[in-house]
């Protein structure tokens, strides 16, 4: 997508990816536009710990390149891959992380800080939508798995 | 390829619709003309037997029959598969038909004759009701006004096909015979059914199931229900009723006329399918042509007139004429001509119009309506037909045709009365179907006695909460607000309670109180609750000592609650004291007592405003005081402090457009003001008109439709901030927002013919294909906006809602009442350019209004874009121009890089500098 992968991305870029994630599809680009600046480039090598579990939990990370596996001491969770997002809920809240996160290949990671998200989300409340709406889907489904449950 | 357009764009069809439209369209040929043939036989085996007079006793008959149908539909449609359900009656009415055929043969009694000819009434409701309960659940409102006409269209060839073929065969065949090719048209429409089940499974789903819509066991009541309970069915089913009994009369006269002059079965069967073959050929003619574009073009209020107007002006001519010439067959003519007209709209437009009403009411609503009006109101229309019909007969002898005219006229007039109050309650059914119902505060009153004493019930027994939230409405709504009730709420034992009764209080300056709230301020075991009452106390008392004995207390807290109740206290010596403590710690030296003023002052931000507060602003020079000075501003703030304010937008917009924002009305002149002569940014101008908007009130429209005429106005800005405002245009302001709103139809349209272009598949072409449909989504926004301002906003914001809500059938309903609210001239553009439908139909619907050639190339979209024509885009749509250009190598003019390097916006400025290298 970069006109060239060695390159730092464009902001155009970087909305384009953030509009490939489940939380921010139904975020015009335009809005997202003005989240892209807030996108910071990290990297991480190999089996690098990106966040542990207890930690208190202040940003959420795009995967841009790369692996990172979750779990909590031993156990897997889940390995997420390119275009995939971890410590989403970090971004509303600063509740301790519930499990860690370890690079499991080189990885360029994408960092939103809680912060910045706050101030932007008071002049662009639009940008909240695309998280509230994911937000109710997950309750909605948790809400039909109980009542399934509970049948 | 091009014909087959030519066919869908006659029929008014859209591409993706046809498959569907088709299947349903011989479905209903086959259903319709086994009908026909059923009725051909029988009735010329009926009018052959008896004298016309039976005929009414035949309506008796088949209005108890319909009845028991309907009754028997309702009940097993709840208990049946939709999809079997269907299937079932095809089968049940072929079956019956053959049943006939073979009766006929076994039986001679005369009974069997009535029975028989009844009975193809049942068909005809049993055929309607299958056929419209499949329809209305695969179309939404809109997908209704357009295709309704041409689905139901069916029957009429079928039915033009049935009598001419019956015309031929029945000389050799005889009628009997005819039932048979009844029954196997009959069967053939089955396959079709089943192939629309097929493709549409989706809405053959059983609605009680995805719908979780649970029925309650008595069916028939809730028609019942329905009908008493809901305004717009009851009045559908009035004027379905009145509409069926004119078309009844208006052919039972000419029948009876046509009795007269055959003498034998075949004749009779011959006229009878010779005259039904041309009807339906003008039926065919005006439902698939004209139908859909009458109601599109006039809309669905105004078509319901056609037919009555039409039946009311041919009654008239031939009650007007009978005075000059009594020739009986030159009113035979006419009456036969009405026959005509009435039965040929009624099929063509009526029917298809009074069924698309009922579109935008939920599913389960839709088909209560439709079994009233198919299984309760035509049948009442038959049997009323029959008994007036009988009673005219006993007193006259015969048909009397101006007799006739004159008990049509009658109905007439009740059929427009009730069309009337059908239009009115359409735009209402339309909103509430879209909303949400959920309680709302100005559904109820507060200040009758039962809801009173409920209040009283809750303050003394409900939970904390509970009596917080009836407090807050009781403050809210109340008018006046009960002594009684506020005595209970400074009462409650719970001190967030107290503290809130003693804020409003205070507020609304109840002096009734003050004894109580004296006893607070001392003895209350809250320190909380205390200061709150010292302060509502020394705003209420007219004695300066009183006062001064609070604000001489050790307790510093008591001391600067005190105060602040000084401050708002309408005794000018108590006022002027606190003022003048004030006035030192804002004068002091040190930043803590300035700051111990600044935090008093902040407390009573909304009631008072210190004349040295705009002093502190300008001359403050502690940074976290200046910022603490702005944010205190508040409802009561003076013209100087916001003044004062202004000059620090600069240094702090932030904390300046919210101390704006709390100051309100006042601060719109300034605002204004600093529009027309600071230099800001297109975002700051643009968040200032906003702010401005939101706001709102009478000065803050005026100062926006002060804007909104400038030359160089920041139109899109100005416009949502006037709808925001509540803005309500007058006349002369009127034709000028239409006036934009028919600009950004034309700027939409260039841009649907834009994305048209983008429709061909290249890499390019996506990301700007979004891009645009932003700008299109943001217009779209704008009309509202100016919509909402010039018509009636209440159903503009329905619309706005049912827009966001982005599902089909919302989309549906907000365009239709787009259509019923704004200007026929805007709206059908609008509907038009948004429509949930593809792009090619919408670019050849709005081929007028854009006259300039096709976009000739991806080049030539971005060259529009970045040369800013024919609007001023969006930041992001011309990023994506910038750099689609540079990334697939698309040649535009170099000077447009160059013209976006120094732009405001960073993605858009790094996209050009990418663009330039």
């Amino acid at each position: 997508m970069s006109h060239n992968s060695q390159d730092p991305l464009l902001l155009i870029e970087k909305v384009l990816i953030l509009k490939s994630l489940p939380i921010f599809r139904e975020t015009p680009e335009n809005i997202l536009a003005d989240l892209a600046p807030l996108m910071e480039e990290e990297e991480f090598e190999q089996d690098t710990l990106i966040f542990n579990e207890g930690e208190i939990g202040d940003c959420m990370y795009i995967i841009h390149r790369g692996s990172v596996r979750i779990h909590k001491g031993q156990t897997n969770l889940a390995i997420l891959g390119d275009k995939e997002v971890f410590g989403e809920l970090s971004l509303l809240d600063a509740e301790t992380r519930s499990a860690s996160a370890t690079s499991t290949t080189d990885c360029t990671l994408f960092r939103i800080d809680q912060e910045p998200f706050y101030e932007l989300i008071e002049t662009r409340p639009e940008i909240a939508r695309g998280f509230i709406k994911i937000l109710c889907k997950r309750l909605r489904a948790q809400n039909e798995k109980t009542v399934q449950h509970q049948r | 390829m091009r014909s087959n357009r030519f066919w869908l764009n006659l029929l008014n069809i859209q591409k993706q619709e046809w498959p569907l439209v088709k299947k349903l369209f011989w479905l209903q040929f086959f259903q319709g003309a086994g009908i026909s043939f059923f009725f051909t036989a029988e009735f010329a085996r009926f009018l052959e037997k008896f004298p016309v007079h039976e005929l009414p006793w035949v309506m008796v008959l088949s209005s108890l029959l319909l009845w028991l149908t309907g009754f028997a539909y309702t009940v097993l449609e709840h208990h049946i598969p939709f999809k079997k359900f269907n299937a079932a009656i095809i089968f049940f009415m072929a079956g019956t038909m053959l049943l006939v055929r073979v009766g006929s043969t076994v039986i001679t009694d005369n009974w069997l004759y009535y029975a028989s000819l009844a009975w193809f009434y049942v068909l005809y409701l049993l055929n309607n009701l299958e056929f419209w309960g499949i329809a209305s659940r695969l179309f939404n409102i809109r997908q209704s006004k357009r295709l309704f006409g041409v689905v139901s269209s069916g029957d009429i060839p079928a039915k033009f096909i049935g009598y001419t073929l019956a015309l031929i065969v029945v000389p050799y065949t005889g009628t009997l015979n005819l039932l048979l090719l009844g029954v196997i048209s009959m069967l053939i429409s089955i396959p079709f059914y089943r192939s629309i089940a097929k493709s549409e499974s989706v809405h053959f789903e059983d609605v009680h199931e995805s719908d979780r819509v649970h029925h309650s066991s008595h069916p028939v009541r809730n028609l019942y229900l329905t009908f008493v309970s809901n305004k717009i069915i009851r009045r559908i089913a009035i004027i379905s009723l009145l509409a069926t009994a004119c078309v009844i009369i208006v052919n039972y006269g000419f029948y009876a006329k046509i009795k007269e002059s055959y003498h034998n079965d075949v004749e009779l069967a011959k006229f009878i399918a010779f005259f039904m073959a041309g009807l339906r050929i003008i039926a065919l003619i005006t439902k698939t042509i004209f139908t859909s574009r009458l109601t599109t073009n006039l809309g669905i209020q105004k078509s319901l007139f056609i037919t009555p107007l039409l039946l009311l002006g041919l009654v008239s001519i031939i009650i007007g004429t009978s005075y000059f010439n009594q020739d009986e067959r030159f009113i035979f003519f006419i009456f036969g001509a009405s026959s005509i007209a009435v039965d040929v709209l009624r099929t063509a437009i009526n029917s298809p119009v009074l069924l698309t009403i009922m579109q935008p009411l939920p599913i389960h609503e839709r088909m209560r309506a439709h079994n009233i009006i198919k299984g309760i109101m035509d049948p009442f229309a038959t049997l009323f037909s029959g008994v007036l019909l009988l009673l005219l007969l006993n007193y006259h002898g015969d048909i009397n045709l101006l007799t006739l005219c004159y008990t049509l006229i009658i109905l007439v007039i009740g059929w427009l009365t009730g069309i009337v109050f059908v239009n009115k309650e359409y735009v209402n059914m339309l909103v509430t179907t879209i909303s949400s119902r959920y309680f709302s505060q100005e559904e109820f009153t507060l200040n009758d006695s039962g809801t009173l004493n409920k209040i009283k019930e809750k303050i003394e027994h409900g939970s904390e909460q509970e009596v917080l939230s009836i407090l807050s409405m009781v403050a809210s709504k109340q008018n006046p607000i009960s002594i009684e009730l506020l005595r209970l709420f400074v009462n409650h034992p719970a001190d967030a309670v107290k503290k809130e009764a003693i804020r409003l209080v205070s507020r609304k300056n109840i002096f009734e109180l003050q004894s109580q709230l004296k006893d607070l301020s001392g003895t209350a075991n809250s320190r909380n609750v205390s200061k709150e009452a010292t302060q509502a106390v020394c705003k209420l008392t007219d004695s300066l000592s009183e006062a001064l004995f609070h604000y001489n207390q050790a307790d510093t807290d008591i001391q600067e609650a005190a105060v602040c109740g000084m401050l708002c206290n309408k005794q000018k010596s108590i006022r002027f004291t606190a003022e003048e403590i004030i006035a030192t710690l804002i004068r002091s030296a040190s930043p803590e007592e300035r700051k111990k003023a600044l935090d008093i002052l902040g407390i009573v931000a909304d009631e008072y405003e210190h004349p040295l507060h705009s002093v502190l602003l300008i001359s403050e020079k502690d940074d976290p005081l200046l910022e603490k000075g702005l944010s205190i501003i508040g409802h009561a703030t003076s013209l100087e402090t916001i003044k004062a304010a202004m000059q620090c937008y600069i240094q702090k917009p932030k904390l300046v457009k919210s101390a704006l924002l709390r100051a309100g009305t006042k601060a719109v002149p300034e605002i204004e003001n600093f529009l027309r002569h600071q230099r800001l940014s297109h975002s700051e101008s643009t968040q200032l008109i906003l702010l401005i908007g939101k706001i709102g009130g009478e000065e803050a429209r005026l100062a926006l439709g002060r804007l909104i005429s400038e030359k160089e106005a920041n139109l899109p800005a100005t416009i949502k901030a006037m709808y925001r405002s509540k803005y309500k245009a007058v006349h002369a302001s009127k034709s000028f927002l239409e006036d934009i709103a028919r600009a950004y139809i034309r700027y939409a349209v260039e841009l649907l013919f834009m994305q048209r272009k983008l429709q061909e598949k290249t890499p390019a072409s996506g990301l700007l294909q979004n891009a645009i449909q932003i700008e299109l989504t943001e217009i779209r926004e704008l009309l509202l906006c100016l919509f909402g301002c010039i018509y009636e906003r209440k159903n503009i914001k329905k619309s706005r809602t049912a827009l966001m809500a982005n599902k089909k059938e919302t989309i549906a309903n907000a365009m239709e009442i787009i259509e019923v609210t704004v200007k026929k001239e805007l709206s059908k553009y609008f509907t038009a350019i948004y429509e949930d439908s593809g792009i090619e139909e919408r670019c050849n619907a709005l081929r007028s209004v854009y006259q300039s050639g096709e976009f000739k190339g991806i080049g030539a979209i971005l060259d529009r874009i970045l040369s800013e024509q024919p609007i001023i885009y969006q930041d992001w749509t011309k990023a994506c121009s910038l750099y689609v250009a540079k990334k697939y190598a698309i040649e535009i003019d170099p000077h447009y890089c160059t013209k976006y390097l120094k732009a405001e916006n960073p993605l858009l400025q790094e996209t050009a500098v990418f663009a330039s290298n």
